[in-house]
C-alpha cells in the first residue's frame, strides 16, 4: 500500500485548515474597505483563534453533553470532508472513498448538531437561530442537491477527485452551463456561509441572526473551534467551484515546485473570490427572513435551467 | 458535449441569459428594477440578433439591431420612467394566481412543454441546427413568460411591462425561425409605442394630459406645490 | 439451519399461551424469555440464507386440496425476517418492565399474549409462498394487530382509533381478496405467479389491485389517515412493531410483487415513483406539524414509506428502460432502507414509549430537559435521530444514498424525458431528506436539551436497565449496519454498490481523537459551571425556550399551500349593539385536508348508500317472498332469452 493518499490527504487538510481563517478576513477586510473603513489586519483571523484557545470555556448548569462534544464533532466531521475534496493536488488514489452525496451529508451532520447545540443553550434567541437555520436548510437542499447533480453529469461520475480530474481535461468552454453552474455554486455558497443577503454575520442582532444565534452560549476554546469549522466550510465550497470552473494549476503528480505553485494559485484564485463576496456581500441589503425563499426559488431555477440546458443543446 | 465555436456559445449563453432576465421579470417588486430589467432583455436581444447577423451574413439583422437598440433599449425605458417619475408608484406587491416561486416553477414546467411539443413538430429543425431550435423554443417560452407576467401582476406598468417582453419573445422566435421582414419589424415597433401612449392615457385621464392632471391633483390639496413644479 | 423457522413459530405460540393461565410479572418474563428465544432462532435462520444464496422450501401442508399452505424462504424473505427477529429480541427485551408500569388489569396479560400471536403471524406472512397462505396469515395479522391497538380500550380516542384502523384494514384486504381471485383466474393456482404483464387486461387489474391494498396497509396518502391515529394509541412495544414490522411486511409483498409477479412496465414504475413522491415529502411535512411525540413518529413512518416507494418505482422504471444495473442499485436501497427504517423507527418508539412512562405525557411542549435526567433514554434516543435524519455514517445514510446514486446515475444516462422525471423526483427526495432533519432536530432538542416545562418533566426519573436494553440492541444494530454496510453488501454479492463508510467512520473517529488532542495539549483546559449570557436574563426559565409549533413556524409559513389553516373566531357580546365584548374565542387549525375531502364524504355516501339498501330489509316476510318471486321470473326469461 502506497502512502501517497495518506500524504495527499495530510497535505490537503494542513493547507486548508492553515488558509481558511485567511479568507474569512479577506471577506471582511473588503466589506470594510467598502464602508470606507480600515477593516482588521490580515492574519486577524489567526489573532482571535490564538486569543479564543487560550480563554476558558463556561457551560450552564443544564448543557447536557451536546455542548460539550458538538464543537468537536463538527471540527472532526469538516476534517474529514476536507479529505474528500482535493483542494490543490488529486492523487492517484484518494484518501477517502467517498462522494459528492457523502460531503452533503457530512456538511448537514454539522448544520445538525450546530442546530441541537442552539436548542441546548435555552435561550429564544439559541432557538431562533436553530429553527431558521434548519428550515432555510430545507428549502435550499432541493437546489443544492440538482446542483450537485448537473456537476456529476458534466464530469460523468459521482466522485469528487475524478470531477476535478475532468475538469482539468476540458478547456473551460463558454457554455451556458459552465456559466449557469458558477451563479448556482455562488448562491450556494452565500447560503451555506450565512453571508448577507441571506444572514449577516457580523451582528448578533434579533433582525439579522440565523447562523450568530445558534453560538450565543458557546465561549473560549469551542467557540474558536466553531469558528475554525465556519471557516474550512467555506473554503470547501469555495474550492468546489474554483476546481470545477477554473482548475488551472491543480497538479496530480506530486513534486515539491508543483506543490507550492498549486499551493499559491489556489491562494490567489481563492482571495479573489473572496473578494468577489466581500463585494457582493456589501452590494445588497440583508433580505427580510420570509423573502429569503423567494431567492431560493430563484436559485432552484437556475440549477433547473442547468439541467435543461444540458438537456436541451 | 461536440466542440462548438465561439459565435455559437455566446449565442447560446445569451439565449440562457434572455431566460434568466424573463425570470426576474417575473419576481421583482421594485418598478425600476422592472424597467431595468426590460432594457437589459432587449440589450440582450441586440446582441443575439448582432451575432446572428455575423453567422448568417445578412446585414438586415444588423439593421433590426440597430432599430431594436434604438426603441426597446433606450426609447421605451425612458419613456416609462417619465411616466413612473410622475405617478411615483415605487412597488408592485400584489400577486394574483400564482406567487413569485409558484410562478418560476410554472415557467420551467412551460418550457418543458414547449421543448416536448416542439420537438415532435420540428423534427427537422431539431436534427438540422439545434441552435435555431433553442432559439424558437426561448422566444416561446419568452412569451409564454410574459403572459404569466401580464396576468399574475397587478399594477399596470407592470403589465405593460409584460405586454413587451412578450413582443420580444416574438422577435426572437421570428429571428431564428422565419426570415423576418423588415416591415414587419416596424410594425410591431409601432404597435408597442401606441401601448406605450395607452398607458399614459390611462393613467392620467383620457381627457388630459399630463399637466392637466397634475393640476387636479392640486386641486384636491394630494400633492403640494413644491412637487407640482418638480 | 434454515428449519429453525418452524421451532420459533412453535416458540411464539407457546409464548402466547402462557399469560392466558399465568399472570404478574413472572408470566410476562417467561414469555418475553419464550418470544426472545424465537427471535434468535429467526435471526440464526436468516442470516445462514442470506449467507448461503440459496432457500428452499420449508413446508408444505394443504388444508383443503383446494386451499394450498406452503411456506419457503428465499433472500428477500430472509431480509425481512432477520429484521422480524431483531426487533423480537428488542421488544421481549423491553416488555415486562413497560407492561408492569401500565395501568390495567387483565388487559396487560391480554397485550403480553397477543404480541407474539402478532410476531408469529408476520413471520408467517414473510415465509408465506401462496397467495392462499398470505391471505391468510395477512388477516390473522391483522386481526392481533386490531386487537393490540384496542388494548387500552377505556379510552375514547383508542377505540376510535382501533375501529378507523379496522375499517382500513378489512379494506386493503378485500382489495388484495380481489387481487389473489384475479391471479387465479389468470393463471389457474394459487402459487406465486411469475411475469404477468401488465399490458394485458388481468394482469394490470391484479396490479392495480395489489399497489391499493399494500398503499392502504402501508400508509401511502392518501390511504395513510388510520396511521396517525392508530400507532400512538397503541402502547409503546406494539407502536414499534407496527411501524418498524408491520409496514415493512406491506412493503415486502410490493417488492415482491414487482420483482417477481409482474414484468416491469413504465407506467407502473412511474405510478409507484409519482405516490412514493407525493407520500415522502407531505408525510415529513405533516410530521413537522405535531406536537404528539408518537405522533410526529408516526408521521415520519409514511414519510419513510414514501423513500421506500420512491426506490421501487426507480427499480421498477430503470428495469423497464433496460438500465438494469442501475435498477438494482435502487432496489438495494429500497430494501436497505426498509431494513433500516424497522430498527430506528422501533429505536425511535420504544425510546419515546419510556419518556411517556416517565413522566406521563407525550406533548413535545410538556417535556424538557430529560437529557441529564433520562441520559441512557437520550443517549439511545439520539443514535435514533441520527439514523432518521440520514446521516453518516449510520444506517438510514446507507439506504438514502444508495437512492442518491441510483437516481443520479440514472440522470446521467436517460433520455431527456426520463431525465426531467428524475430530476423532479431528486429534487423532492432531497427536500425531504432536509425537512426529515428539521423534524428530528424539533423532537430531540425540545424533549430532551434544555430546561423542564413542566413538573412532570422535572421528575423523571431513568427507566430499568431492562428497558434500555432493548433499543439499546437495535441502537448498536443501527450503527453497525450502517457502518459496515458496504461490506455487508459485498457479503450478500453486491460489491462495489457503495463507497466504504467503515473507513469514513474510522476517519471520524480518528479526526475526534485528533481534534481532541490538540485541544487538550494547546488550549487552555479551564472549563466553568456558571450562569451563560441567555439573552441577558437573571433568571433562565423554561418559558424562554423555544415550543414546538414555534420551532417549525417558519416551515410552516413558507410552505403555506400545503399546510391549509383555518382561522375562526367568535364573541359574545354584552349588549344588543354589540359594542361591548363579553368573551371571545379565536382558533387556529390546521385543516385535515384529507380527512374533509376525501375520507369523510366517501363515508358519508357509503352510509347514504347503506341506507337505501337497508329500505330493502323492511322485516316483512311478504317482501321477502315478493323478492324470491321476483328473482325467479327473471331466472326464467334469462333462460329463455340468453341460454
Amino acid at each position: 500500500m502506497s502512502l501517497t493518499p495518506f500524504f495527499a490527504g495530510l497535505v490537503n487538510l494542513g493547507f486548508v485548515l492553515l488558509i481558511s481563517p485567511l479568507f474569512m478576513t479577506v471577506v471582511k477586510k473588503v466589506k470594510a474597505r467598502a464602508q470606507r473603513r480600515a477593516g482588521p489586519p490580515l492574519l486577524q483571523g489567526y489573532y482571535n483563534l490564538a486569543k479564543l484557545f487560550r480563554k476558558e470555556v463556561v457551560y450552564s448548569d443544564y448543557a447536557s453533553f451536546i455542548s460539550r462534544i458538538a464543537p468537536y464533532a463538527s471540527l472532526a466531521i469538516l476534517m474529514v470532508a476536507t479529505l474528500l475534496v482535493p483542494v490543490i493536488w488529486i492523487p492517484d488514489a484518494a484518501p477517502a472513498e467517498g462522494n459528492i452525496i457523502v460531503f452533503l451529508y457530512l456538511l448537514a451532520f454539522t448544520r445538525f448538531l450546530l442546530a441541537l447545540l442552539g436548542l441546548d443553550a435555552g435561550s429564544t434567541f439559541g432557538g431562533m437561530g436553530s429553527s431558521r437555520e434548519m428550515s432555510l436548510s430545507a428549502v435550499i437542499e432541493p437546489t443544492t442537491v440538482v446542483v450537485f447533480a448537473v456537476m456529476a453529469y458534466v464530469a460523468g461520475t459521482l466522485s469528487i477527485p475524478e470531477m476535478f480530474r475532468h475538469a482539468t481535461t476540458i478547456i473551460p468552454g463558454m457554455s451556458p452551463t459552465a456559466l449557469l453552474l458558477a451563479v448556482s455554486l455562488f448562491i450556494l455558497i452565500i447560503v451555506e456561509t450565512g453571508r448577507v443577503p441571506v444572514d449577516n454575520p457580523e451582528t448578533h442582532l434579533e433582525l439579522t441572526m440565523i447562523h450568530e444565534g445558534m453560538l450565543l452560549d458557546t465561549s473560549g476554546r469551542n467557540l474558536a473551534l466553531f469558528e475554525l469549522s465556519h471557516a474550512v466550510k467555506q473554503t470547501l465550497l469555495m474550492a468546489l467551484l474554483i476546481n470545477m470552473l477554473i482548475p488551472f494549476g491543480i497538479i496530480q503528480e506530486v513534486s515539491i515546485v508543483g506543490l507550492v505553485l498549486a499551493a499559491l494559485l489556489f491562494l490567489l484564485k481563492g482571495t479573489a473570490l473572496s473578494v468577489l463576496l466581500g463585494i457582493v456581500e456589501s452590494s445588497f441589503a440583508k433580505m427580510r427572513f420570509f423573502r429569503v425563499p423567494n431567492l431560493f426559488m430563484l436559485a432552484f431555477f437556475f440549477s433547473a435551467l442547468t439541467i435543461l440546458s444540458e438537456v436541451m443543446i | 458535449m461536440t466542440e462548438i465555436g465561439v459565435i455559437p456559445s455566446l449565442l447560446r449563453i445569451c439565449l440562457i441569459l434572455v431566460l434568466i432576465s424573463a425570470a426576474c421579470l417575473l419576481t421583482t417588486r421594485n418598478l425600476s428594477s422592472l424597467v431595468r430589467t426590460y432594457a437589459l432583455q432587449s440589450l440582450i436581444l441586440v446582441a443575439i440578433a448582432i451575432l446572428l447577423g455575423v453567422i448568417e451574413q445578412k446585414n438586415i439583422l444588423l439593421l433590426i439591431a440597430g432599430i431594436t437598440l434604438a426603441s426597446k433599449v433606450i426609447g421605451i425605458p425612458w419613456f416609462i420612467t417619465v411616466i413612473q417619475k410622475r405617478i411615483r408608484i415605487q412597488q408592485d406587491l400584489k400577486f394574483s394566481y400564482l406567487q413569485p416561486g409558484g410562478a418560476l416553477v410554472v415557467s420551467i414546467l412551460l418550457i418543458l412543454l414547449v421543448y416536448l411539443c416542439f420537438s415532435r413538430v420540428l423534427h427537422d429543425l431539431v436534427t438540422q441546427n439545434s441552435l435555431f431550435f433553442l432559439g424558437s423554443i426561448i422566444g416561446v417560452s419568452l412569451m409564454l413568460m410574459g403572459l404569466i407576467a401580464i396576468f399574475s401582476r397587478q399594477l399596470a406598468i407592470t403589465k405593460v411591462i409584460g405586454y413587451l417582453s412578450m413582443e420580444n419573445g416574438v422577435l426572437l422566435f421570428g429571428l431564428f425561425v422565419t426570415e423576418l421582414p423588415f416591415i414587419t419589424e416596424f410594425v410591431i415597433m409601432v404597435d408597442l409605442i401606441i401601448l406605450v401612449l395607452l398607458t399614459t392615457i390611462l393613467t392620467v385621464g383620457m381627457d388630459s394630459s399630463i399637466d392637466a392632471y397634475m393640476n387636479r391633483l392640486k386641486e384636491f390639496h394630494l400633492w403640494s406645490e413644491e412637487e407640482v413644479q418638480a | 439451519m434454515i428449519d429453525l423457522f418452524i421451532p420459533a413459530v412453535f416458540f411464539f405460540l407457546i409464548a402466547s399461551a402462557i399469560p392466558v393461565y399465568l399472570t404478574g410479572i413472572r408470566a410476562w418474563q417467561c414469555c418475553s424469555l419464550l418470544q426472545g428465544l424465537a427471535g434468535v432462532f429467526t435471526v440464526l435462520a436468516s442470516a445462514s440464507v442470506l449467507l448461503r444464496y440459496t432457500g428452499g422450501e420449508l413446508l408444505s401442508t394443504s388444508l383443503t386440496p383446494l386451499f394450498p399452505v406452503i411456506l419457503g424462504v428465499d433472500r428477500l424473505t430472509a431480509a425481512f425476517t432477520i429484521l422480524l427477529g431483531i426487533l423480537t429480541v428488542a421488544v421481549c427485551c423491553y416488555s415486562p418492565d413497560y407492561i408492569s408500569r401500565m395501568h390495567g388489569g387483565r388487559s396487560r396479560d391480554l397485550l403480553c399474549s397477543l404480541i407474539p400471536i402478532f410476531l408469529a403471524a408476520m413471520l408467517l406472512v414473510l415465509l408465506s409462498r401462496t397467495t392462499f397462505a398470505f391471505l391468510l396469515f395477512w388477516e390473522v395479522m391483522a386481526i392481533s394487530s386490531f386487537f393490540l391497538v384496542l388494548i387500552e380500550y377505556e379510552d375514547e380516542k383508542t377505540r376510535r382509533a382501533a375501529f378507523f384502523y379496522l375499517a382500513m384494514t378489512q379494506l386493503s384486504t378485500v382489495c388484495i381478496f380481489l387481487a389473489i381471485i384475479q391471479v387465479y383466474l389468470a393463471t389457474g393456482s394459487f402459487s406465486f405467479p411469475a411475469g404477468m404483464l401488465l399490458s394485458t387486461l388481468p394482469g394490470l387489474l391484479a396490479f392495480l389491485l395489489f399497489f391499493l391494498g399494500i398503499a392502504i396497509k402501508a400508509g401511502v396518502i392518501p390511504f395513510h389517515k388510520w396511521l396517525p391515529y392508530a400507532h400512538p394509541a397503541a402502547s409503546s412495544p406494539v407502536s414499534a412493531l407496527m411501524s418498524g414490522m408491520m409496514l415493512n411486511t406491506a412493503l415486502y409483498m410490493l417488492l415482491r410483487t414487482v420483482t417477481g409477479f409482474f414484468t416491469p412496465d413504465l407506467s407502473a414504475g412511474l405510478l409507484i415513483l409519482a405516490f412514493g413522491c407525493i407520500t415522502a415529502v407531505l408525510g415529513v411535512m405533516y410530521a413537522l406539524k405535531e406536537d404528539d411525540l408518537k405522533g410526529l413518529l408516526a408521521y415520519s413512518s409514511i414519510d419513510n414509506t414514501g423513500v421506500i416507494l420512491i426506490g421501487t418505482g426507480l427499480f421498477v422504471v430503470l428495469t423497464a428502460t433496460s438500465h438494469t444495473s442501475i435498477g438494482t442499485m435502487a432496489l438495494l436501497g429500497a430494501v436497505f432502507h426498509a431494513v433500516s427504517h424497522g430498527l430506528f423507527k422501533g429505536l425511535l418508539f420504544l425510546t419515546a414509549g419510556s419518556v411517556n412512562q416517565a413522566t406521563g405525557t407525550r406533548n413535545i411542549d410538556e417535556l424538557g430537559g430529560l437529557l441529564v435526567r433520562m441520559p441512557w433514554t437520550g443517549g439511545l434516543f439520539f443514535i435514533g435521530v441520527l439514523a432518521i435524519s440520514a446521516l453518516p455514517p449510520l444506517n438510514g445514510f446507507a439506504g438514502e444514498l444508495l437512492i442518491y446514486q441510483a437516481l443520479i446515475t440514472g440522470l446521467m444516462q436517460s433520455e431527456p424525458l426520463m431525465q426531467v422525471v428524475l430530476v423532479i423526483a431528486l429534487s423532492l427526495f432531497g427536500l425531504t431528506g432536509a425537512l426529515t432533519a428539521v423534524c428530528f432536530v424539533k423532537a430531540f432538542g425540545l424533549t430532551f436539551l434544555a430546561l423542564p416545562r413542566t413538573q412532570a418533566a422535572k421528575q423523571a426519573r431513568e427507566v430499568p436497565t431492562l428497558m434500555l436494553a432493548g433499543p439499546a440492541i437495535l441502537a448498536v444494530g443501527c450503527i453497525l449496519v450502517g457502518i459496515f454496510s458496504s461490506q455487508i453488501l459485498g457479503v450478500l454479492g453486491y460489491p462495489g454498490y457503495l463507497p466504504d463508510l467503515l473507513l469514513i467512520s474510522l476517519l471520524l473517529t480518528g479526526a475526534l481523537g485528533i481534534t481532541c488532542a490538540a485541544v487538550y495539549t494547546f488550549a487552555s483546559r479551564e472549563t466553568r459551571i456558571s450562569i451563560t449570557w441567555g439573552c441577558g436574563m437573571q433568571d433562565p426559565t423554561s418559558r424562554m425556550e423555544y415550543t414546538g409549533s414555534g420551532f417549525t413556524e417558519p416551515v410552516v409559513r413558507i410552505f403555506a399551500p400545503v399546510y391549509r389553516t383555518r382561522i375562526s373566531f367568535s364573541k359574545e357580546y354584552h349588549d344588543p349593539e354589540r359594542c361591548f365584548v363579553r368573551t371571545g374565542t379565536a382558533k387556529i387549525e390546521l385543516m385535515k385536508f384529507f380527512e374533509e375531502y376525501l375520507y369523510l364524504p366517501v363515508a358519508r355516501l357509503i352510509d347514504s348508500y347503506g341506507e337505501t339498501v337497508s329500505k330493502l330489509q323492511n322485516g316483512k316476510v311478504d317482501t321477502y317472498v315478493l323478492y324470491v318471486f321476483v328473482t325467479i321470473v327473471v331466472l326464467i326469461v334469462i333462460m329463455g332469452w340468453l341460454a
